[in-house]
């Protein structure tokens, strides 16, 4: 049985009202789903609040899962919009400018280059990853974290795979920016 | 030496993915790329940003988690029955205190109680028409002309009902200090489900002991 039909068939159980089909995929999935909310929130605290709110939204509306996509491309969706709603929540009162998927501009490449470190300190690296605007963020995660393809990625997010892919380069862009300050 | 190539080219060269249907365009880029400093130093820069983030530290979720879980689904139909429930009580709620504005019996103010028209207008919002016939029905209640009504019940319920404000002044006090908190919504709530459930147990007496 591959992952994809286990989880169907948890899906098909908990849709039924099988709580513990509900708890086993709580546990096939959580780890992934905490991993990316807590870097897309930058506390633990913040992505326990996300992972809560996503499950309780699947409990809720897991017999309306279509099965058009696999559970765990469905449950990071549910993630990634939880996400980038409390972000929002959270800038709009913190006042500040809100970004979106698509408007953001490139910075211009640094010249000359080379500039990155040789070997990229992992600390720095995480600190910069948390400065991408919540948009940027969220799709570089999905590729240069999580391994998701772009296609992937453009279903999740109802983007184009080439806005994806544009995403990933201005995020790396912008890291590449903020890693030779 | 220009670089006017698709940015998602240089993308595609990282990553080791040939883009459907360009690859003459790839081929340029990599003709390029053999003589542009600017080009190289991108990708070179680029991927060592990517090969860093795919060597990233699991965060590793915490324990608890699913009984996190477990309880916000246990309590998430609890609240909805509730609130279901909740107009109909408001409106017993209500009628008691006009009625006991009316018969003056056990009435420490002489006026109107603000408590409950307060938390009145905090119940979720319903169809009223749903519960039009249970509350025309309540109304209809006329205590006042009740010889027989008792006092000491009153006294009783009064009593009751000011330790209960004294505890949702307290719960509101603290979901004031923090508006997010779960658990001072829930205290709310469940003080305020408390008197409502006191009123009504107190109209259905009066009823019953209506002659």
């Amino acid at each position: 049985v591959d992952v994809n039909t286990a989880d169907l068939e948890l899906a098909a159980r908990c849709a039924t009202g099988d709580g513990e089909a509900f708890e086993q995929l709580y546990r096939r999935h959580a780890g992934r789903l905490f991993n990316l909310a807590r870097r897309m929130m930058g506390t633990t605290e913040d992505a326990e609040d996300v992972l809560q709110n996503v499950f309780l939204q699947a409990h809720r509306t897991m017999d309306r899962f279509r099965g058009d996509a696999s559970i765990g491309t469905w449950l990071y969706r549910l993630t990634i919009n939880q996400c980038l709603d409390q972000l929002r929540g959270r800038r709009a009162r913190d006042a500040r400018v809100t970004d979106s998927l698509d408007a953001e501009e490139a910075p211009e490449p640094a010249l000359p280059a080379p500039a990155v470190p040789t070997v990229v300190n992992r600390m720095d690296l995480e600190r910069a990853i948390e400065h991408l605007p919540p948009g940027s963020r969220a799709v570089f995660l999905l590729h240069d974290v999580e391994g998701f393809e772009h296609g992937e990625i453009g279903r999740m997010l109802g983007i184009s795979e080439g806005t994806s892919k544009s995403q990933v380069h201005k995020a790396r862009l912008k890291l590449r920016t903020m890693l030779t300050r | 030496m220009t670089c006017h190539h698709d940015d998602t080219l240089l993308g595609d060269y990282i990553d080791g993915t040939a883009p459907p249907g360009r690859a003459d365009e790839m081929r340029a880029f990599v003709q390029h790329l053999e003589d542009c400093a600017r080009c190289q130093a991108l990708v070179r820069d680029l991927s060592l940003i990517r090969d860093a983030a795919r060597t990233l530290p699991v965060h590793a979720l915490p324990a608890g988690g699913w009984a996190r879980v477990e309880a916000a689904i246990a309590a998430a139909p609890a609240r909805a029955t509730r609130r279901a429930w909740l107009p109909l009580a408001a409106a017993a709620a209500i009628t008691f205190a006009v009625v006991a504005l009316d018969h003056g019996a056990g009435s420490t103010s002489g006026g109107e109680d603000p408590t409950v028209a307060a938390e009145s207008v905090t119940a979720p919002l319903f169809d009223e028409r749903e519960y039009a016939g249970a509350i025309e029905r309540l109304q209809t209640i006329d205590l006042a002309s009740n010889a027989d009504a008792d006092p000491a019940l009153h006294a009783a319920v009064r009593a009751g009902i000011e330790t209960l404000d004294r505890a949702i002044a307290d719960t509101r006090d603290a979901l004031a200090r923090e508006p997010e908190s779960v658990v001072a919504q829930e205290g709310l709530i469940d003080a305020l489900d408390t008197k409502v459930a006191l009123l009504q147990d107190t109209v259905a007496l009066m009823q019953d002991s209506t002659p």
